[in-house]
């Protein structure tokens, strides 16, 4: 008998797939190149980002590249609970409290008992960790404008 | 009593009360089985006692689909012992849930029940050496005392698992039962000896004899009163279908049945399963136990919740390094982002796990074994593989993977990344678990399975069909235990018959 049907089992080759490995090594590119440019700048910067700070804003890339709508949702939400208003500029230090505050324990562990969770390339995040993510890939974007301007 | 083919003149004709097709787990059981109940059984094999190009080649096998070599050619042996003889050994029985029809998995359900397996398991952990069936996870019994667990025992969608490992001395059949096959004085085992044809008389409602040849040229026969076929959920139906000499279509095949629902266990890495808290002291329960594997599986209430295949994780220790397809300082940045980590230095413990997890198929019709126009040295058709994967499988696994990701988040010691059957590069749909299932299934209606609840081809009285193709379903369980405690439920029923 053939298989007339077989087409639709068929995983696609997917252009999401070619996006994140291409979104992927973009990140760890940039990861390094900003990196190398943040380091000698050091000294006039409010903050130093690591190499991890760097890679929780890839995650926060990669969830606005992956789904803008939601991203802009918890972006807002994840301002509205720092104190931060919707236009107010986000550097390294800024982002960095906010994180404090939206990944506090209790905060998360609710999250997760209530499976409000969103997963960011393959990984599990709280909805507020999602939205910490965001705020740092704001800090990184914005830094980077000023950089160049 | 163990004979080369090759040392038989030809066109011998061998008779006895059983015929049993295959020396591998199912068919070395029942034969053995067989012969302590009084009966005269052959049990014909392939191949000889230790492995041969010449037997190997034999399982040459055309592909389409999701199949690859690596599925099915190097996850089969053919010699005496069979696939034990590359055999891991863990085990566990099939659970009752997995017996059972469920809604949204179609073509599911067995025509037997656990209940009627429970004490052919039993009899199957003693030949297998095992001094039960099944260990319920139990980490004070295993003397792991309070440590925190990876995954709450609040948990539940997901829980703990124990696997069971085959002692040494029990794993490889072929070596392990040898003794037993050469010195029975009702057991004449023929090596060497490939069947080519099932015949079936004249009334096509019985087998008459089986025709085997040899690698140089012989054609034996083969006669009994019963015959079972335990070659394996590839050979089984190849079996059948090159029968088709008087049968148009093959044995057993008038419902276009034979060779359909093949499934095995989808198999891909997780991962890595990052740790953010400390870990000392941690895990090691659900590490390596005693002498068997752990890890986890969803839970049925949460299979039934969600409408899910059957799904099991386990986490391989000492693993320091995370997924190689995943740049390390991307794994560093979800750590940092879910609980800052202090320094690490030298002689802190292993930060990343690795995770595997199997996933089950649901029967599909459209993945199946056919036969191919290319022969083998024989002169007897190849067949052909087509293993299909649906999205529905695609689909439960994400699912569950997700379950497991939250078990572990909720945990509050880490956070593990799901599979993305569709993303990771060489990852997960060309890898199975080497466990061939269905193609013959079992089934109480004939236009929905080729054999009944014991194992008989429904139009023939006297071909049965021993092994992992019996399977309707597959669970998430290792099924090697099941296809002996099948073989052992099988012998009794063969027994009872009279033969």
């Amino acid at each position: 008998m053939k298989t007339p049907m077989m087409s639709q089992f068929e995983p696609p080759i997917s252009c999401c797939s070619r996006r994140r490995f291409m979104l992927r090594t973009i990140n760890c590119i940039a990861t390094v190149a900003v990196f190398s440019v943040f380091a000698p700048l050091a000294a006039r910067s409010d903050a130093v980002p690591s190499a991890a700070d760097l890679e929780i804003a890839s995650l926060g890339d990669w969830l606005r590249e992956a789904d803008p709508n939601l991203a802009s949702q918890l972006e807002a939400e994840a301002r509205e609970a720092s104190q931060l208003t919707a236009t107010q500029s986000i550097d390294w230090t800024t982002a960095q409290v906010a994180r404090v505050q939206l990944t506090e324990d209790t905060r998360v562990a609710g999250e997760l008992a209530g499976a409000d969770i969103i997963f960011v390339d393959g990984w599990l995040l709280a909805r507020s960790e999602a939205g910490a993510a965001l705020l740092f890939a704001v800090a990184r974007a914005q830094t980077q404008t000023r950089l160049a301007a | 009593m163990i004979t080369d083919g090759s040392d038989v003149k030809d066109g011998t004709t061998f008779e006895a009360d059983i015929c049993v097709v295959g020396a591998g787990a199912a068919g070395i059981t029942l034969a053995l089985e067989l012969v302590q109940r009084g009966l005269v059984v052959l049990l014909v094999e392939s191949g000889g006692l230790n492995f041969e190009a010449r037997s190997h080649e034999l399982l040459d096998i055309e592909l389409s689909g999701r199949s690859s070599e690596s599925l099915v050619k190097h996850t089969r042996e053919r010699f005496f012992g069979g696939t034990t003889n590359h055999w891991g050994g863990s085990i566990r029985s099939l659970g009752a849930f997995e017996f059972e029809a469920h809604s949204w998995v179609p073509n599911s359900g067995w025509p037997i029940t656990r209940s009627d397996l429970d004490p052919y398991y039993v009899a199957a952990a003693k030949i297998l050496g095992l001094p039960e069936v099944d260990r319920p996870f139990d980490a004070a019994a295993l003397g792991f005392g309070d440590r925190p667990r990876l995954i709450s025992e609040t948990e539940t969608a997901i829980e703990a698992q124990q696997w069971r490992t085959v002692p040494p001395e029990y794993l490889r059949m072929g070596q392990a039962r040898r003794d037993e096959t050469s010195k029975s004085k009702l057991l004449h085992c023929v090596l060497n000896t490939t069947i080519a044809e099932i015949h079936p008389d004249e009334s096509r409602e019985r087998i008459a004899s089986l025709e085997g040849r040899t690698f140089d040229g012989k054609t034996l026969h083969f006669r009994a009163k019963d015959f079972v076929l335990c070659t394996g959920a590839i050979e089984n139906p190849r079996l059948l279908l090159v029968s088709d000499t008087v049968v148009p279509g093959g044995l057993g095949n008038q419902h276009d049945l034979v060779g359909r629902y093949f499934m095995d266990h989808g198999a891909a890495r997780m991962g890595p399963l990052i740790l953010t808290a400390p870990a000392a002291g941690l895990f090691q329960e659900e590490l390596l136990a005693d002498s068997g594997l752990t890890g986890w599986a969803t839970t049925p209430a949460t299979r039934t919740e969600f409408q899910l295949q059957g799904f099991m994780a386990i986490q391989w220790p000492n693993v320091v390094s995370p997924h190689p397809t995943l740049p390390l300082t991307h794994t560093l940045g979800i750590s940092e982002l879910v609980q800052p980590q202090p320094a690490r230095t030298s002689d802190d413990p292993p930060r990343y796990l690795n995770v595997t997890v199997n996933w089950e198929q649901s029967p599909n019709p459209l993945s199946r074994v056919t036969l191919s126009k290319q022969r083998d040295v024989l002169g007897i058709r190849k067949p052909n593989l087509h293993w299909d994967v649906t999205a529905g499988d695609i689909s439960s696994a994400h699912r569950s993977a997700e379950l497991l990701c939250l078990a572990v988040a909720r945990s509050g010691y880490g956070r593990l990344r799901t599979i993305d059957l569709k993303d990771l590069p060489g990852v997960p749909l060309t890898l199975g678990g080497g466990h061939q299932m269905g193609t013959t299934r079992m089934s109480n209606d004939p236009k929905k399975g080729v054999t009944d609840a014991n194992g008989r081809v429904h139009s023939l009285e006297n071909l049965f069909i021993g092994g992992s193709s019996l399977f309707p379903t597959g669970g998430w369980q290792n099924p090697t235990f099941t296809i002996v405690a099948l073989a052992l439920r099988q012998a009794d029923f063969l027994a009872s018959r009279g033969t």
